[in-house]
C-alpha cells in the first residue's frame, strides 16, 4: 500500500527522518519495502498482512505511528451534512428524495449498509491537492465525487460507491444474490454474466453493481449527475472474495473487503464522504439510511500478566501491559485483586481476538528486538532416536546411489498426461491435480521413471555423453483410494565411463549391477529377477525384481516407441524400486562370522546347455548340491559362437570350496565337484567341458 | 673319481657361467630360473655334492668346503641381485600427468545438500528428524492449523488439490500440502510433549514458474514443544543457526509478521549477503533477505491436535530450502534445481 507521507502527517506528527520512520514501521511488522519520491514529497510501499485489514488506509498507519511514537492521533472533524446553506445550488431531484428505499436481502453477505442521498451536486474536478494524494497513491483523478469516494477509502480503509440516484430505478437499493445469468456491464467495460454466487447492489429493475468489487455502467456518476446515492457498507469477506475471483475483477475496494472492513468504520466513512461532497462539490444531504444489524460489542480478552511474561519469554507488568494495550487503542480493565486483566480492542482490531494476539501485540511495541535470546531451557530424553529410522533410510539409499556414481535429480513431481500414456500409463492410472497450472503438470507421477526421462532427455540435448541418475520420491498410485510410495528410479544412457584407457557403455546388466548392490546393501540379501513385461520397457530386455517372492520393482530398456516419442536416439536403461516394500524387507545383521583360516580349494566348471535354460537355474542348482561347502560361486565366463552346438551356449563358473572347521583335501573337494557336475547333466542336459 | 684339480676349474668357469648369467638377467622374474639351474637338484653344485662320498675321506672336507662355498656364494649374489632389482627404479617414468581411470561419481542433489545441513545443525540441539505425507489432508494441512475455511490460502488457487476420494472424509478432500507445518499436528497427535522434531520435504503451490517461483519446492519445518519453551527461546535457537549456517558475523533481524498458526509470529532476516546490509538488487533495495519464518505455537494449533494448551507452549519455524540454496550458492533462478542439468548438479 502506498503511504504520502506529508498525508500521514495530517493525523499524526512525525519528527522523524523518512529512512527512520520507514525502519521502525518494519519492525512494528508494517513492511516498508519501498521509499519513492513523487513531487518531492515522499511516498512509503507498505506490505500489509492479511490480519491487518485495520492498516489499510492512511489513518490506519496514523495509529500504528501514534502507538509506536506515545501520541495521539488527530482524526478528521466530523462536520455537519445536512445544513442547506451549503448547498450552492437547488437540488433538483427528479426521483422524490422519499422514495430512497434500502434493503438487505442477503443479510450474510451484507451486515450494515448505509445509503446518504446528496442532492444539488454539480459534477467538476476535484481540487489540486486531492488529485495529487490520488496520483501519490496510483488513483487517476476523475471528477469531484468519485476522487472523494476514493480519497476516503484510502483515507479510511472503507470503500464506498457514489450512484447517480436518479439512474437508480424508482430509488430503490436492494442488496441480494444475482439471479442465473443476470447480465451486467461492470465499469470496466465488460459484459459479465453473474451467478447465484454473487452479491450484487440493484435497483427496482436489474443489478447495478457487483457488491464490494465494482459499480455498473448505467448508474454511475457523470458529469450531467446531480444527485448522488453515496453506498458505505460491510460484505461479507468470503463471498467478495470468490467474486472477485470468479469474474477475475479486483479492485481497491474488493481487496479491502475481502480483508474485513470495520463495522463502525461504516458510518465514519459515510459521514466523511459526505461531508466532503458537500463542501466540494456543493451537494447537501436529503437523507440517510443505516439498514442492517448494528455492530457488535467485541468480547473482552482475559490477558494473564504471568502467562504473557512466560510466552514472551520477558517479564511484564499488568501496568506495562495496561499502557501498552491502552496505546493501540484497547480499554483494559483490572482489579486489585487478580493479576487479570480485561481487554477490549477497538472496533477496527477485528484480528485480536485470543490473549496470544495481545501477546505479539505487547511483543510489537516493545520491539522483537529487545526481546533477549536464549535457548531452550528442557533437556531433551536421549533415548530416542535423533533421526527417525524412515528419515535415515531413504537419506543411506541417496548416499548409497551417489557413491555408485549416480548423479541424484529432483524432478518436479506433477507430469502430463502425454508423459504417462509415453511410459504406457492411461490417465486413469494417475491422480489428477483437479485445478493444475497447465496440462503439463496435470497429474500427480505414478512413477518416478517421467521425471528421469525428462532429465535424461536434457541432458542428451544439452551433449551429455552419459547420464547416469537416480532419483527418491513419493510416487501416487491412483486407484479407489489414492496411495503414497517412496520409489527409487534409477536411468542411465550413453557412456558409463569414457577415457583414455577404457570405454564403457551403460547396458542392462550395468544396472541390474546396481540395482543388485542397492538391494543387498539395503535389505541384506539378494534380489533375482525374472523376465516380463513392464509397461515403460522393451519386452525383450525387461524384468521384474524380487526380493524372496515379493515383487519390489521393475528393470528395463526404455521401449523403442517411447524413447522415439522421447526423441531419444541412446538406449535408455531404466529400474524403479518400491521403497516401501525394501524397507518393509530390511533386516538388520544379528551376527558376523568369522572367516575361515583353512586353505580354500578352486574349481572350475565349464558347461554347455540350453538356451532355454537359464544361468539362473544353474547358479542355483551348484549352490544347492555344493551346500555348504561351495562357499563362493561365480559367473566368470559365458560363450555363445560357432563352435557350440546350435541353441545352446557355455557358461564357466569358478568355485570355492572351503571348510569353515578343518583344512578340505582335494578329493573331498573334487568329490562334491564331480556331483555337482552330474546334477547339471541330469536336470540339464549340460554337457560338461 | 672327482680330480681335485679339474674339479676347481669346473669351479671356475661354473663361477664365471653365474656370473655372466647373473649379469644378463632382466628382471626378478628370471631369479627363479638362474636359481634352479645353478643351485637346483640337477645343477652341477648339486651333482658334486651328491657325489662326495665318492671321494676317499681325507679330500671330502676339502671338496665339500670348496663346494658349500660356492653355494653361499651363489645365494648371496642372487638375494644381492633379487634386492637390486626390488630397488631399482624404472626404468622408464610414468607420465603421472595422465588423468586417472574414469570413475562414474555421483553426487547429492544441492536441495538434499541444503537440506542435510539444515537438519545437521538442528539435530545436536536435541531435535529428530520425521518425514510426513506429500498427498495430505484438507483438515490437518489448513484447519487444524487455525486457517479457517475463510481464509484465503483455502481456495483452489493456493492449493493443489487432487481427484480422489478421500478415504476419511471427516479430515476433508486430499491435496497436496502446500506447507510441512501439517506434520506438526500428525506427531503431537501421537506424541506427549516435550517434543523438538524437524520436517523436511516438499511442498507445492500452484504459482506460476519463474525465476523465483516454483509449484514445488522444499521446506524444513521446526516444533518445538514443552511447558516453557519461549519466543525468547526461538530467537536463540534460531540465531544460533543462522550464525551457525551463514557465519558468526551474521546481523539477524526478528521482524513481526503474519501466520495464522502462530502469534507472535516473525519473519527472519539477515543482512543481504550480496550487499552486505548496503541494499542491491539481490535484496530489493532493502539490505535484508528474508530467510524463514516463525512464532509460538497458536493456542488453537495444539487444541486441534489434542493438547491440553493451557500445559503446553512451544515454537515453530519454516524455511525454504531452495530459497536458502539460492542464497548460499548465489544462484538466480530456482528452475535450475528442476532441470537437472548434471553441469549445474556435478558443481555440488
Amino acid at each position: 500500500m502506498k503511504v504520502p507521507l506529508e498525508w500521514l502527517k495530517d493525523y499524526v506528527a512525525i519528527r522523524l527522518k523518512p529512512e527512520t520512520l520507514a525502519d521502525r514501521l518494519t519492525m512494528a511488522g508494517l513492511e516498508v519495502t519501498g521509499i519513492a519520491m513523487v513531487n518531492g514529497q515522499a511516498v512509503f510501499d507498505i506490505e500489509i498482512t492479511p490480519n491487518r485489514a485495520d492498516c489499510l488506509s492512511i489513518i490506519g498507519i496514523a495509529r500504528e505511528v501514534a502507538a509506536m511514537t506515545g501520541q495521539r492521533i488527530k482524526l478528521p472533524q466530523r462536520q455537519a451534512t445536512s445544513d442547506k446553506r451549503q448547498a450552492r445550488t437547488r437540488p433538483t431531484l427528479r426521483t422524490p428524495h422519499s422514495a430512497l428505499r434500502i434493503r438487505i436481502e442477503d443479510r450474510k453477505g451484507c451486515r450494515r449498509y448505509i445509503g446518504r442521498l446528496l442532492a444539488g451536486v454539480t459534477i467538476g474536478p476535484s481540487p489540486s491537492w486531492m488529485q495529487r494524494r490520488l496520483l501519490a497513491c496510483g488513483i487517476r483523478p476523475i471528477n469531484n465525487v468519485v476522487d472523494i469516494t476514493n480519497y476516503v477509502l484510502l483515507e479510511s480503509g472503507q470503500p464506498l460507491h457514489a450512484f447517480d440516484f436518479d439512474r437508480l430505478a424508482q430509488g430503490v437499493i436492494l442488496v441480494r444474490r444475482a439471479k442465473p445469468k443476470e447480465a451486467m456491464t461492470t465499469l470496466d467495460g465488460v459484459a459479465r454474466t453473474l451467478s447465484p454466487d454473487v452479491l450484487v447492489i440493484a435497483d427496482a429493475a436489474r443489478a447495478v453493481a457487483v457488491a464490494g468489487v465494482m459499480g455498473g455502467v448505467g448508474s454511475e456518476v457523470t458529469p450531467r449527475t446531480t444527485a448522488v446515492l453515496l453506498e458505505s457498507a460491510w460484505f461479507d469477506p468470503v463471498i467478495v472474495r470468490r467474486t472477485s475471483r470468479a469474474l477475475g475483477l479486483a479492485s481497491e475496494s474488493s481487496y479491502r473487503f475481502e480483508r474485513g472492513v470495520d463495522q463502525v468504520g461504516v458510518e465514519t466513512a459515510s459521514a466523511r464522504a459526505a461531508s466532503l461532497i458537500c463542501r466540494l462539490a456543493g451537494a447537501a444531504e436529503q437523507a440517510c439510511r443505516d439498514v442492517g444489524a448494528k455492530p457488535l460489542v467485541k468480547p473482552a480478552i482475559v490477558v494473564d500478566a504471568s502467562l504473557a511474561s512466560r510466552w514472551l519469554g520477558l517479564p511484564l507488568s499488568p501496568a506495562q501491559i495496561r499502557s501498552s494495550l491502552a496505546r493501540l487503542g484497547c480499554r483494559v480493565s483490572s482489579s486489585e485483586s487478580s493479576p487479570l486483566l480485561r481487554v477490549v480492542p477497538p472496533s477496527f482490531r477485528r484480528d485480536l481476538i485470543h490473549d496470544v494476539d495481545c501477546f505479539e501485540e505487547l511483543a510489537r511495541l516493545i520491539g522483537y528486538e529487545r526481546i533477549p535470546a536464549t535457548l531452550p531451557a528442557a533437556i531433551m530424553p536421549a533415548s530416542r532416536d535423533a533421526q527417525s529410522p524412515l528419515y535415515r533410510n531413504l537419506q543411506s539409499i541417496r548416499c548409497l546411489g551417489a557413491s555408485l556414481g549416480l548423479m541424484e535429480t529432483v524432478t518436479w513431481s506433477l507430469v502430463s498426461e502425454m508423459e504417462l500414456s509415453r511410459c504406457g500409463w492411461t490417465a486413469g492410472e494417475a491422480l489428477r491435480v483437479t485445478n493444475p497450472l497447465s496440462q503439463d503438470y496435470a497429474f500427480v507421477r505414478p512413477s518416478m521413471i517421467m521425471g528421469l526421462l525428462r532429465a535424461i532427455h536434457r541432458n542428451l540435448s544439452q551433449g551429455a555423453q552419459g547420464v547416469r541418475i537416480f532419483e527418491l520420491g513419493s510416487v501416487v498410485q491412483a486407484g479407489t483410494v489414492a496411495h503414497e510410495r517412496a520409489s527409487l528410479g534409477i536411468a542411465l544412457a550413453g557412456a558409463w565411463s569414457r577415457d583414455w584407457r577404457t570405454k564403457e557403455t551403460c547396458d542392462f546388466f550395468r544396472l541390474k549391477g546396481l540395482v543388485d548392490a542397492l538391494i543387498q546393501r539395503l535389505c541384506g540379501q539378494p534380489a533375482t529377477c525374472r523376465a516380463a513385461d513392464v509397461s515403460w520397457a522393451d519386452p525383450a530386455e525387461a524384468a521384474r525384481v524380487f526380493l524372496k517372492s515379493r515383487a519390489v520393482g521393475a528393470i528395463g530398456r526404455l521401449s523403442r516407441q517411447a524413447a522415439s516419442a522421447w526423441d531419444l536416439d541412446d538406449a535408455v536403461w531404466l529400474a524403479e524400486l518400491d521403497v516401501t516394500s525394501l524397507l518393509q524387507a530390511q533386516r538388520a545383521l544379528e551376527s558376523a562370522v568369522a572367516p575361515s583360516p583353512f586353505p580354500p580349494v578352486k574349481r572350475d566348471l565349464s558347461l554347455v546347455v540350453d538356451n532355454a535354460i537359464a544361468c539362473d537355474q544353474v547358479a542355483s542348482t551348484i549352490r544347492e548340491v555344493g551346500g555348504a561347502m561351495a562357499q563362493r560361486v561365480e559367473l566368470i565366463d559365458r560363450y555363445t559362437g560357432r563352435q557350440l552346438p546350435p541353441n545352446t551356449y557355455s557358461l564357466t563358473f569358478s568355485i570355492e570350496y572351503r571348510d569353515p572347521a578343518r583344512t578340505l583335501t582335494a578329493d573331498e573337494a573334487d568329490d562334491v565337484h564331480h556331483r555337482i557336475g552330474q546334477a547339471l547333466v541330469e536336470r540339464f542336459a549340460a554337457h560338461l567341458r | 673319481m672327482i680330480d681335485p684339480a679339474q674339479l676347481q676349474q669346473t669351479l671356475n668357469l661354473l663361477e664365471d657361467a653365474f656370473g655372466k648369467d647373473l649379469q644378463a638377467l632382466r628382471g626378478a622374474q628370471e631369479l627363479d630360473a638362474l636359481r634352479a639351474k645353478y643351485l637346483g637338484r640337477k645343477s652341477v653344485v648339486a651333482e658334486h655334492l651328491k657325489r662326495l662320498p665318492e671321494l676317499p675321506p681325507d679330500q671330502r672336507g676339502l671338496v665339500g668346503k670348496a663346494l658349500n662355498t660356492l653355494k653361499e656364494s651363489f645365494e648371496a649374489r642372487l638375494t644381492a641381485r633379487q634386492h637390486a632389482f626390488r630397488t631399482q627404479p624404472v626404468a622408464s617414468a610414468l607420465d603421472v600427468t595422465l588423468p586417472g581411470s574414469a570413475v562414474p561419481r555421483g553426487r547429492l542433489h544441492p536441495i538434499t545438500q541444503t537440506m542435510e545441513a539444515i537438519l545437521s545443525l538442528f539435530v545436536p540441539m536435541g531435535f529428530e528428524i520425521i518425514e510426513g505425507p506429500e498427498l495430505e489432508y484438507e483438515w490437518y494441512n489448513f484447519d487444524a492449523l487455525n486457517i479457517p475455511a475463510s481464509h484465503p490460502s483455502r481456495e483452489s488457487f493456493d492449493t493443489f488439490f487432487v481427484d480422489s476420494r478421500s478415504p476419511e472424509p471427516r479430515r476433508g478432500r486430499l491435496l497436496l500440502r502446500s506447507h510441512t507445518s501439517p506434520v506438526q499436528v500428525r506427531v503431537m497427535q501421537r506424541r506427549k510433549p516435550p517434543l523438538r522434531i524437524l520436517v523436511p520435504g516438499a511442498v507445492f503451490r500452484p504459482d506460476p514458474l519463474d525465476a523465483s517461483h516454483s509449484f514445488m519446492f522444499h521446506q524444513v519445518e521446526g516444533l518445538v514443544v514443552d511447558e516453557r519453551a519461549n519466543f525468547s527461546d526461538l530467537k536463540g535457537t534460531l540465531t544460533a543457526f543462522v550464525e551457525r549456517f551463514f557465519g558468526p558475523a551474521t546481523k539477524v533481524r526478528f521482524r513481526p509478521h503474519f501466520f495464522p498458526f502462530t502469534e507472535p509470529s516473525a519473519e527472519v532476516d539477515i543482512a543481504c549477503t550480496a550487499c552486505r546490509g548496503q541494499g542491491c538488487s539481490t535484496c530489493g533495495r532493502k539490505g535484508w533477505l528474508e530467510i524463514l519464518g516463525c512464532g509460538m505455537v497458536h493456542p488453537n494449533v495444539f487444541k486441534a491436535a489434542g493438547y491440553d494448551a493451557v500445559k503446553v507452549q512451544g515454537f515453530a519455524f519454516g524455511m525454504g530450502v531452495e530459497r536458502i540454496a539460492m542464497l548460499k550458492y548465489g544462484i538466480t533462478d530456482i528452475r535450475l534445481f528442476f532441470e537437472n542439468d548434471l553441469r549445474f548438479l556435478e558443481q555440488f
